[in-house]
């Protein structure tokens, strides 16, 4: 895209709408843009030159025939190209980019990244187009409604933390003659966790280590103690019986027994490359969280003690994205 | 994905289709009449099969099919107009042109070029009529156009065809201004190339041949033939002589205009001219000649006219659109009284070698009673034709073999064109050098402009005798004839029913009605406004504006006016559309509970700063009303779910649950009884 210097950047807009700046106590001021003069450039499109050529031949045939009607008829689109101008830059300008939250993704598939689009007056934007990385959106009306969510999809390739590039913002609307477009950096990013890859562990002590039964606190098994009620604690584990002798609430507290804890080591894993490593280890986490599993997972330098559900689970993939 | 594009085209919304088809129709209809017959079915044909390319019912011609389309579409113009060359043949082949286009429309590229050859088609409308009304009517059509243009550029399919029409129509008021500086300052230039319009459109008026029956058919018509717009007080109807064209040959039946060969170029020396002086500016409209109407002696200035020693005016070109000049009279002149060269000698007594023989010796025999004096011939023949029976007519019987003895001696039925034809031809049996002219007389003043509209039905021939001493002297026999021709104008000079009877339903024959003569006069007035500052608003005009602009008119001060201006415009423009605060839109229900509940603690003193949010406005209240903190807190979390949660697709509100359990209008209700309820 060419860069052109927005031709009225010297128009700043000094008010800031009431909207806009409750919006920034809201939102901490990067994560939501507000499209203003200085950041939007403007150059005709295809059709515009286009437009401009026929405005230029209308005025010629105007001259030679000496006829002012088609002669006002070519001034009339070049006024009309100017006023679109105008109307092009006004249907971005104002416009507000929220970030909203980032969904992760497993590498080589698609991030979801939710954003708002918003009105810091009560302009209308009509059509404005979205661009991050390789995903385009359709697109986006804002006329009745105050701010619409827009989510755009990106592919994640590389495992790590995913900041895409700058936004591409743009819209043709009204009349596609001529182009703004602005480039934003919201600060926004995901998680993007090693591609799942098969493989055999090497079935010596199948990744465990041999420390027999572990007790998992907050178990339900096997009764462990007593401690004084909390609000948050159900009431079935409150022990009436000694409510009735003490007049006191206490909670009975029990733990888990785990026959078969297991370890996810980076050692124990076949490849020899770290990716390879990660996404092996990621298998694994998938693989034992479907089954519901207590797993530890030892990566150099960070331990993650046995644990089970959907929380543990997210922690050892974040883990992994993050090694 | 790509190939069904070129069955059906790109996917287009609904709307934008329904306009695009209404700007292909609104731009071609105006030129149906001038097209070749078979372009109006084929037109319709085109528009069928698109609609139906549009329902997916039929596909997009092959490529073979479109390329024999064009082919024979071309050809079938340029078969009928016989030429590539000039307007007609060149707008039908663009039409032929666009109307084919529609047939291919696989893109939005495609779409697009269709909207560009719409704004071609709609400006050549220009080329053929520059009426107000046709004005109006391409205003209405690049509404549409617009309109088609942000219809292809919306992404909301659902959107209905209003908006678009909205949205044109405001782009075209803020065009409108811009426009309007361009079209007075921006500096006109000549044409760059010679471009000649070849209208083969039939024109009514004056010919280069008179028979006496030509001007009865024009008086007829009641077409506007031109406008006369005078800077002082209008001249007397018996001194409204427009002159065009001077007939010299008569060859027994017709009279002949005097041939470009045999016209001199006028000079000065021959010319003595009097005191009196009409300014006025003439409006003409197309003739299809070259004459330029004007009242003897006239100093017409006009880049292409040639004055001739005719005392008559040609333009350079056939005029064949409006045009308009300034012209100074001098009704009281003298010309060529120092006599005249031998070969106008013999021009102005040419006679056919035989017929009409009763008249020649009628002219002799009177010329010798009256002891040849021509002065006294021209009065005799004027009291003769008074005096006799001669009747003033637009239905003269026809006329055999000797047309003028016939009629002089027999019918004495006729029109100017009889009486001025007849009048000439007695002179030159007599000796005396006479010639006939042919022009309008008359014209009606216009009650609300000073200016006079002369009609075609004003049409007139008259004569001219050169007497020694005096030079060439207007005698006009209609006078003596029908003396109210001349005085009160043609309208009221007529004394039988034939006038205008080829035209039953004329405006003009409703005159004597109050109302439709005021509405009549009513629309040339604004016709000829419109034509006076609009169309006819050329360089010269530019430059008169100029002068009384700027004073001193150099590049520099056009410049700076030219810019200024628009520049103040575009400035004006970006105020208003890029800054403007927008007009306060209808306060949603929810914003209307909000300001009921911040509208009753303002009653208590507790006003919310301009700047505050409904978060920190409802702090200090807490703090403020502790005992209303419970209403108060639920009342600002309503609102502000309300206003800026998460919407999702549905248009139901995330709670922060995450269930879908609250819906706009549940909430909103929520939030109006708790406003109701709120008493402080």
């Amino acid at each position: 895209m060419p860069r052109a210097e927005p031709w009225f950047g010297f128009l700043v807009n000094p008010v800031r709408r009431r909207w806009a700046a409750w919006l920034d106590r809201r939102i901490p001021s990067t994560r939501h843009v507000v499209l203003d003069q200085k950041r939007i450039f403007i150059f005709p499109t295809r059709m515009g030159f286009g437009f401009l050529l026929t405005a230029f031949l209308l005025f010629l045939a105007g001259v030679n025939y000496d006829n002012s009607l088609i002669l006002n008829f070519s001034f009339f689109l070049g006024s009309l190209f100017v006023v679109t101008i105008l109307q092009t830059f006004s249907n971005l300008s104002g416009l507000v980019i929220a970030a909203a939250h980032t969904e992760p993704a497993f590498a080589g598939g698609e991030a979801r990244f939710n954003l708002y689009l918003g009105k810091s007056r009560k302009r209308d934007h009509c059509a404005v187009q979205l661009r991050w990385s390789d995903f385009e959106s359709d697109g986006h009306n804002l006329l009745e409604a105050e701010k619409i969510p827009a989510q755009m999809l990106i592919k994640v390739n590389k495992r790590g933390v995913f900041r895409p590039g700058r936004l591409y913002v743009t819209s043709v609307y009204p009349l596609g003659l001529v182009r703004a477009w602005t480039w934003i950096a919201l600060d926004m990013e995901c998680l993007v966790f090693p591609k799942p890859i098969a493989c055999e562990m090497s079935t010596g002590n199948n990744g465990s280590t041999a420390e027999g039964k572990v007790v998992v606190p907050d178990g339900k098994d096997d009764f462990d103690s007593l401690r004084m009620y909390q609000e948050t604690d159900p009431l079935s584990t409150v022990d009436w019986k000694a409510f009735a002798r003490t007049q006191q609430m206490y909670t009975k507290r029990f733990h888990g027994l785990q026959s078969d804890v297991r370890w996810l080591s980076w050692d124990v894993m076949p490849a020899s490359n770290v990716e390879l490593k990660l996404s092996q280890l990621c298998y694994w986490v998938m693989e034992y969280s479907r089954k519901n599993m207590v797993f530890g997972l030892r990566l150099p330098g960070r331990v993650l003690e046995p644990e089970s559900g959907p929380e543990h689970q997210r922690r050892c993939l974040e883990a992994l994205a993050r090694f | 994905m790509a190939r069904d594009h070129k069955r059906h085209g790109f996917p287009m919304p609904r709307t934008a289709f329904v306009l695009l088809l209404a700007t292909s129709v609104l731009a071609v209809l105006p030129h149906l009449s001038r097209l070749p017959l078979w372009m109006l079915p084929a037109f319709v044909a085109v528009l069928v099969w698109r609609v139906q390319v549009f329902r997916q019912r039929w596909p997009f011609p092959g490529r073979a099919v479109r390329l024999l389309l064009v082919v024979s579409g071309f050809a079938g113009v340029i078969l009928h107009h016989g030429t590539v060359l000039g307007p007609d043949a060149g707008v039908g082949l663009l039409i032929t042109a666009y109307l084919f286009k529609q047939l291919e429309m696989a893109t939005r590229r495609d779409a697009f070029l269709v909207v560009i050859l719409s704004y071609f088609v709609l400006a050549t409308e220009f080329l053929f009529s520059t009426t107000l009304y046709s004005t109006l009517y391409v205003l209405l059509v690049l509404l549409v156009i617009t309109a088609t243009q942000v219809a292809l550029n919306q992404t909301d399919a659902r959107i209905a065809v209003k908006r678009p029409l909205g949205v044109s129509l405001r782009l075209i008021m803020q065009s409108i201004p811009l426009m309007l500086a361009l079209f007075f300052l921006f500096p006109r230039i000549g044409p760059l190339w010679q471009l000649n319009l070849h209208n083969k459109q039939n024109f009514i008026g004056l010919s280069d041949r008179m028979s006496p029956g030509d001007i009865s058919d024009l008086s007829r018509s009641p077409a506007l033939a031109f406008r006369a717009e005078f800077s002082g007080a209008i001249p007397l109807n018996r001194e409204r002589y427009w002159r065009a064209a001077v007939f010299d040959r008569f060859d027994g039946r017709t009279w002949h205009a005097v041939a470009d060969e045999d016209l001199r170029a006028f000079e000065e020396s021959q010319l003595v001219r009097g005191e009196r002086r009409y300014d006025y500016r003439v409006i003409l409209e197309p003739t299809g000649q070259r004459w330029l109407m004007a009242m003897p002696a006239a100093k017409v200035s006009l880049p292409d006219a040639r004055a001739t020693g005719l005392l008559t005016h040609l333009n350079k070109n056939k005029i064949d659109t409006t045009i308009s000049y300034q012209v100074t009279s001098y009704p009281d002149f003298r010309y060529q009284v120092d006599g005249l060269r031998s070969w106008d000698l013999n021009r102005y007594l040419q006679l056919p070698a035989d017929g009409n023989e009763q008249a020649r010796r009628y002219a002799r025999e009177r010329l010798a009673q009256l002891r040849g004096s021509p002065q006294q011939l021209v009065n005799d023949v004027m009291t003769w034709f008074n005096r006799e029976e001669f009747v003033y007519t637009l239905k003269p019987p026809l006329l055999g073999q000797d047309t003028i003895d016939e009629f002089l001696f027999g019918t004495r039925r006729g029109y100017c064109a009889h009486y001025a034809g007849a009048f000439v031809f007695l002179m030159r049996s007599a000796g005396i050098p006479a010639r006939l002219v042919g022009g309008y007389q008359g014209g009606e003043a216009h009650p609300i402009g000073n200016y006079l509209l002369v009609h075609q039905y004003d049409a007139h021939a008259w004569a001219e005798v050169w007497l020694a001493g005096q030079g060439w002297v207007r005698v006009d026999p209609t006078a003596a004839v029908a003396p109210n021709r001349i005085e009160l104008g043609s309208m009221d000079g007529m004394e039988d029913e034939s006038f205008l009877t080829d035209s039953p339903l004329s405006p003009d024959r409703l005159r004597n009605v109050a109302l439709f003569a005021r509405a009549r006069l009513l629309a040339d007035y604004i016709d000829y406004l419109w034509y006076k500052n609009v169309v006819a608003y050329n360089q010269d005009r530019q430059s008169e504006l100029f002068r009384s602009l700027l004073g001193e008119v150099t590049p520099q001060r056009i410049a700076a006016l030219l810019g200024g201006v628009a520049g103040a415009i575009v400035l004006g423009l970006i105020v208003g559309i890029l800054l403007r605060h927008p007009p306060a839109r209808r306060v949603d229900r929810v914003d209307r509970a909000y300001l009921a509940f911040c509208r009753k603690l303002a009653r208590k003193g507790l006003v919310r700063e301009p700047a505050e949010g409904p978060q920190g406005f409802a702090d200090r209240i807490c703090e403020a009303l502790p005992s209303h903190k419970a209403a108060v807190i639920r009342i600002t979390s309503l609102y502000q779910t309300l206003k800026y949660a998460p919407v999702t697709e549905k248009g139901n509100f995330k709670q922060q649950s995450q269930d879908d359990s609250g819906t706009l209008v549940h909430l909103q209700k929520d939030l109006e009884l708790a406003v109701r309820s709120f008493k402080l």
